[in-house]
């Protein structure tokens, strides 16, 4: 968030700018880290190597890495800066410890190394972990560095007693995982109540998806990448699809393959591992969506070292295939370039998620989306903004038609049938549709930004008047999440919305409650303090500017709350 | 990777200009508070300062809030005045500014005493401290709090004090150099001293310092050393002595201190023992929320187990001691010794027997370089470990970036008047001082109702404010608010305590200022007077206020043009304290206006006398020669 703050001081103007920039630059800089690591990594394990070829094969790790078309979705995606930048300092953990653990497996090391790495991994691990939460696996990549690469290996023996220790604490959050799933924690469980899948489901699912991964990494065929991979179908069982169970036993066995293999081919079973401890949090047990392509920042380089490690003993064997490595980094890089030139523009980039993925609700909702946006454009002739908006109303459809409790689709249906004058029956329609949905459907984040649209339009004025019904639909959803201040603060701004002259202690009263409900809740105190200085009611002004500050514990309001007494 | 020299000359310097850079752009929102508190009492007299150069030394020598009068604070308060006007803003930066300097002074003086230690310590560490110590979060409330440049300045003073003492110590084989540093230690003692009189302590902080801590190294003559190091654990021992015998002496004076307060000697001692806990918690990792000038609701210690704390905390900092007595004697231990009792005794004026308010947090800001110092002594010893500096330095930036976040949103808070005071209400919800200041700001925007509120708050928490006073000050805010204040309130007024009926002269002080400085068209002044007056001029019995409650009363009736009432009021005055000047010329002025031939005769009668005797000050006697020269 620093980095962030950092950007928009730096430039207003040119702020997406500069977020893509600093994205692309901080993506470079984990490449040069990944080339270092990966330098070291091959030397201790492809040993004994010529340090020239130990470089080479590092810069083609590191490039293969840099080219990828699947990690454009982390790079040009600006608010993935969270997953670089923890992928930055995790990788930077990894090379001091590589580093230094070299050294020693050859002369020991005294205490003052010893500390200073213990030092700058606790640094690290704090900076990463700060960056996005799963920087916290540092410590886990560390014992698997440990375990597969130096073996307990200490000036020049081996100690035994450390190769145990690290054995057992390789395996250690695995048996932590398997009794997580077989006994959730609560934890663990309460993010399912937002999800159309269960626990069970998504580790099913999670075992074809991370092979989906490695198909990725292994051949990046950019004409099924996307931003969404909602069309996914999920793992109801383990034969419900067959390819789940051809799943699990494929991991089990390239697992087995890599373990027996651990001393001939180690790279082998610490690239797998690399891979799979990456994943562990996003990919696990946690309640998240089923697939994000940036979730393979970090782990994705385990896979490209195993992918580099074997063609090495392939050119061993063969040296007239050597060259194919460069021709592969080419064909890498001219689909990073198609990738690119997809992500440099909304609308096409949206266009090609619907071509990848027509079945894709999400996909077929966001071109959507962009296509109104160039609907309300000015510059384009009447004819061709009526064009536009048929056809973002067509993908609002298809949408739907995949998908018939989408509340994203429907409330952007409802909106533009609603402005059309022969389809105000079918905006009723809609609008019926969304009051049925919103009883049963577990609400999601577009879900909730759905409703507020549907707020907007019905009460800002841009729609028929439906105050009755919309607030309806608020209560319900009131009900059904109580603690939630989002829809709080939608009810209340629906109240300010459908009365010319709301109710001062009515409105307040949604004050009081979100005071009961706890936790901040800046909008609801900036709403009111807005209101009551309209009125001039500086005793409301100054209650709710009290009950700001006063839930404001981490003090992340204060700026705000101190400009109030500046206006 | 990670090979940089953190020991090459330009890091260490560069580092701690970007360190000023740091605390500069962290305190500079500060500027933007209030006056507050203590600002009233010290400085707003000097809105009454004339463009004369005898006036302004009048003002620099008449500070009473020390026995010492601070002259050397008061100069930079009058100069700023003079030159700049009366601007909090320019205050506070000039504030910020000396921090600034302090911080490098405490860079300095680490880097001193690492040094003599081991030549070879890394400069980086002091420069590291010493921010750490600028970007401590307890310090906003010494900095950008205008009269506290008081502490700013007696530390400024101390720091330079025991910076020239390390080249006072080197320099006996060179006479000019040692009559030069032997002045300049004499020079910045007295400073420091007359900037307020705690800096004292830097006096039992050097002498620790050379027997624990320095103890003759770098000395270059050994008998020199050797002689120095036992002058210096003779003359703490003797400086020791000397404290406890003038306790002893004076026993009777502390004891004095407390008929103002609501606890005694022993309460406060035990007090003390969980405040000092509390005040290193504050400094080393501190809770925001709880940080503010207001901690008039910190729960006293009644006995030694009540609360509990009190026994543990006390029992603690005895193990404290012990342990740095114990180990004092080796190097190491010798240096952590020192450290720990720097933070004990620039403590043992303001935080032991003294009958000064329990807690304030700018008292640390002496104490607190011992604790950073304490930080600085382990580090070095901690970074001899081959290869550790580096990555000790990374940490440690991590940490200063944490903590001036956290000193960054508390200036915030101190950058806005009314913030500062919703922050106290709401963290402080039992301080008398709290809710008071809450009361005032929602009165002067007209939210009369919850400034009532608040303000019966602060009346269930202030053990020493009459009902009396209490009405006094809900007048003052029916005022504020422009408000007509209900009948009953006037007709209640004085009417709970006979004897007594107003003891806090600051309530009606402020009630009389408001009054002058608001419209208040609704507001009955003569009313007011008319109250008044049946209370104390019925039966002109001066007992029932003090000499300034009759004072502050005679100029609200000057106000209203009542000659007689105000001259019964100083008569009352002149009554408790015949020898009160500001009595004296008010008595003088009124019984002018109303041709009291004897009693003008009488009143300079006095105040010649009392001119003779030095007790009238430039201004007094300027007043009393305008009179002289109309008769």
């Amino acid at each position: 968030m620093l980095s962030f703050a950092v950007n928009a001081w730096l430039g207003n103007e040119h702020f997406l700018l500069i977020l893509k920039l600093t994205n692309v630059f901080i993506h470079i800089v984990v490449g040069w880290l990944l080339y270092f690591f990966s330098k070291e990594i091959i030397r201790c394990s492809l040993s004994p190597i010529d340090s020239r070829v130990a470089e080479w094969l590092a810069f083609a790790v590191a490039a293969l890495w840099v080219l990828h078309p699947l990690n454009v979705s982390t790079t040009l995606y600006a608010v993935q800066r969270m997953a670089q930048l923890s992928a930055l300092f995790v990788l930077a953990g990894l090379y001091t410890f590589v580093r230094y653990r070299a050294r020693w497996a050859r002369r020991g090391g005294d205490p003052g190394e010893i500390v200073a790495v213990a030092l700058w991994l606790v640094l690290f691990c704090y900076l990463a972990t700060y960056s996005k939460e799963n920087g916290i696996l540092l410590g886990w990549l560390l014992l698997a560095i440990e375990y597969c690469i130096f073996k307990g290996e200490w000036a020049n023996r081996t100690l035994v007693w450390l190769q145990r220790v690290v054995g057992h604490m390789v395996l250690l959050p695995f048996v932590v995982m398997l009794a997580c799933y077989l006994w959730p924690p609560e934890f663990v469980t309460w993010i399912y109540q937002h999800r159309e899948f269960t626990l069970e489901e998504r580790v099913l699912t999670q075992l074809r998806i991370t092979w989906g991964y490695v198909g990725w990494l292994l051949y990046p065929d950019v004409s099924s990448m996307s931003l969404h991979h909602d069309d996914v179908s999920l793992s109801r069982d383990l034969l419900s699809p067959i390819t789940t169970l051809y799943s699990l036993t494929a991991w089990v066995l390239v697992m087995l393959v890599a373990f027996v293999l651990r001393n001939r081919f180690p790279l082998l079973l610490f690239g797998m591992l690399f891979f799979l401890i990456g994943h562990s949090i996003e990919s696990g047990l946690l309640g998240l969506e089923m697939v994000y392509e940036h979730r393979n920042y970090l782990p994705g380089m385990g896979v490209l070292m195993i992918v580099v490690g074997v063609y090495y003993r392939l050119c061993r064997w063969r040296p007239d295939l050597l060259p194919l490595g460069l021709g592969v980094l080419l064909v890498v890089s001219s689909l990073l370039a198609v990738r690119v030139w997809e992500w440099s523009d909304n609308l096409r980039l949206s266009s090609r998620m619907v071509n990848n993925h027509p079945l894709s609700p999400r996909a077929n909702y966001f071109h959507g989306f962009n296509l109104q946006r160039l609907a309300s454009n000015a510059q384009l002739t009447e004819s061709a903004r009526i064009e536009a908006m048929y056809a973002a109303r067509y993908f609002y459809h298809v949408a739907y038609e995949l998908d018939s409790d989408d509340l994203a689709a429907l409330v952007s249906l409802y909106v533009i049938d609603e402005r059309v004058p022969g389809k105000r029956e079918e905006a009723e329609g809609w609008l019926n549709q969304i009051q049925q949905v919103v009883t049963k459907k577990k609400m999601q984040q577009s879900d909730k930004y759905a409703v507020q649209v549907l707020v907007d339009c019905a009460l800002g004025g841009a729609c028929t008047p439906h105050r009755d019904r919309v607030l309806q639909i608020l209560l319900e959803l009131r009900q059904r999440y109580p603690t939630e201040l989002y829809y709080l603060n939608l009810q209340y701004k629906a109240v300010r919305l459908s009365t010319a002259e709301a109710d001062s202690e009515a409105l307040a009263e949604f004050v009081l409650e979100s005071n009961r409900i706890g936790g901040t809740n800046p909008a609801i105190y900036a709403a009111e303090i807005d209101r009551c200085s309209k009125v001039a009611d500086v005793e409301c002004m100054y209650s709710n500017v009290i009950s700001w500050f006063a839930g404001d514990h981490r003090r992340r309001d204060v700026g705000a709350i101190n400009r109030l007494f500046y206006h | 990777m990670f090979t940089v020299s953190l020991e090459s000359r330009p890091i260490p310097w560069v580092l701690l200009a970007l360190v000023s850079a740091l605390v500069l752009w962290v305190y500079w929102p500060g500027q933007y508070g209030p006056w507050l508190f203590d600002d009233r009492s010290n400085l707003f007299i000097l809105d009454s300062m004339a463009p004369t150069f005898q006036d302004a030394l009048d003002h620099i020598f008449s500070n009473t809030s020390g026995p010492l009068g601070r002259p050397v604070s008061m100069a930079t308060f009058v100069i700023e005045r003079a030159v700049f006007g009366a601007d909090p803003a320019l205050a506070k930066l000039f504030n910020t500014a000396l921090h600034i300097a302090n911080g490098l002074l405490v860079a300095w003086l680490y880097l001193l005493v690492l040094r003599t230690g081991n030549p070879r310590s890394p400069a980086i560490l002091a420069v590291l401290c010493a921010a750490a110590w600028m970007l401590a979060p307890i310090h906003v409330s010494a900095v950008l709090y205008v009269v506290q440049r008081m502490t700013l300045l007696a530390a400024f003073f101390g720091l330079l004090f025991l910076i020239v003492y390390f080249y006072w110590r080197t320099s006996f084989h060179n006479t000019i150099r040692l009559l030069l540093s032997s002045g300049l230690l004499l020079l910045t003692f007295f400073l420091a001293v007359f900037a307020k009189e705690n800096a004292v302590v830097i006096l039992p902080i050097v002498l620790l310092m050379e027997s624990l801590c320095l103890r003759g190294q770098g000395v270059l003559n050994e008998h020199h050393a050797r002689r120095l190091f036992l002058y210096s654990r003779l003359s703490t021992v003797a400086l020791l002595l000397a404290a406890s015998v003038m306790l002893v002496l004076n026993w009777n004076w502390v004891e004095s201190g407390y008929a103002i307060r609501d606890f005694t000697v022993s309460d406060r001692i035990y007090t003390q023992g969980r405040v000092l806990w509390d005040y290193l918690g504050q400094i080393l990792w501190p809770d925001l929320n709880a940080l503010g000038i207001y901690h008039d609701d910190y729960r006293i210690s009644r006995a030694l187990f009540d609360p509990l704390d009190t026994f543990w905390a006390l029992l603690a900092w005895g193990l404290v001691i012990v342990c740095a007595l114990a180990f004092c004697l080796r190097p190491l231990g010798g240096a952590v010794a020192f450290a720990v009792l720097w933070f004990l005794v620039a403590h043992s004026i303001e935080s032991s027997i003294l009958a000064l308010e329990i807690y304030f947090e700018h008292r640390n800001y002496l104490p607190s370089v011992g604790l950073f110092l304490l930080m600085a002594i382990l580090l070095e010893r901690f970074t001899r470990l081959k290869a550790v500096l580096n990555s000790v330095v990374a940490i440690f930036l991590v940490y200063l970036l944490l903590v001036g976040a956290r000193t960054s949103s508390q200036v915030q808070i101190w950058s806005s008047g009314p913030l500062i005071r919703i922050n106290h209400a709401i963290n402080h919800p039992n301080s008398f001082r709290a809710n008071r200041d809450m009361a005032i700001q929602l009165a002067s925007v007209g939210a009369l109702e919850p400034a009532l509120e608040y303000s019966s708050r602060a009346r269930q928490h202030g053990k020493h404010e009459s009902e009396g006073d209490h009405e006094i000050f809900e007048l003052a805010l029916y005022c504020l608010a422009e408000q007509t204040a209900p009948p009953s309130l006037f007709a209640a007024l004085g009417t709970s305590n006979l004897q007594r009926p107003f003891t806090v002269v600051a309530n009606m002080h402020g009630l009389f200022k408001t009054l002058q400085q608001q419209e208040c068209t609704s507001f009955d002044r003569y009313a007011l007077g008319d109250r008044l007056a049946r209370i104390y001029l019925a039966d002109m019995d001066a007992t029932r206020a003090s000499a300034n409650m009759y004072s502050v009363i005679a100029g609200f009736e000057n106000e209203l043009g009542r000659m007689d009432k105000a001259f019964a009021y100083t008569q009352l005055l002149l009554e408790l304290s015949s020898e009160h000047v500001r009595g004296l010329l008010m008595y003088l002025h009124f019984a002018t206006v109303l041709g009291e031939t004897d009693s003008v005769n009488r009143a300079v009668e006095l105040l010649d006398k009392l001119q003779s005797e030095g007790k009238l000050s430039t201004a007094d006697a300027r007043t009393l020669s305008y009179y002289l020269e109309g008769e």
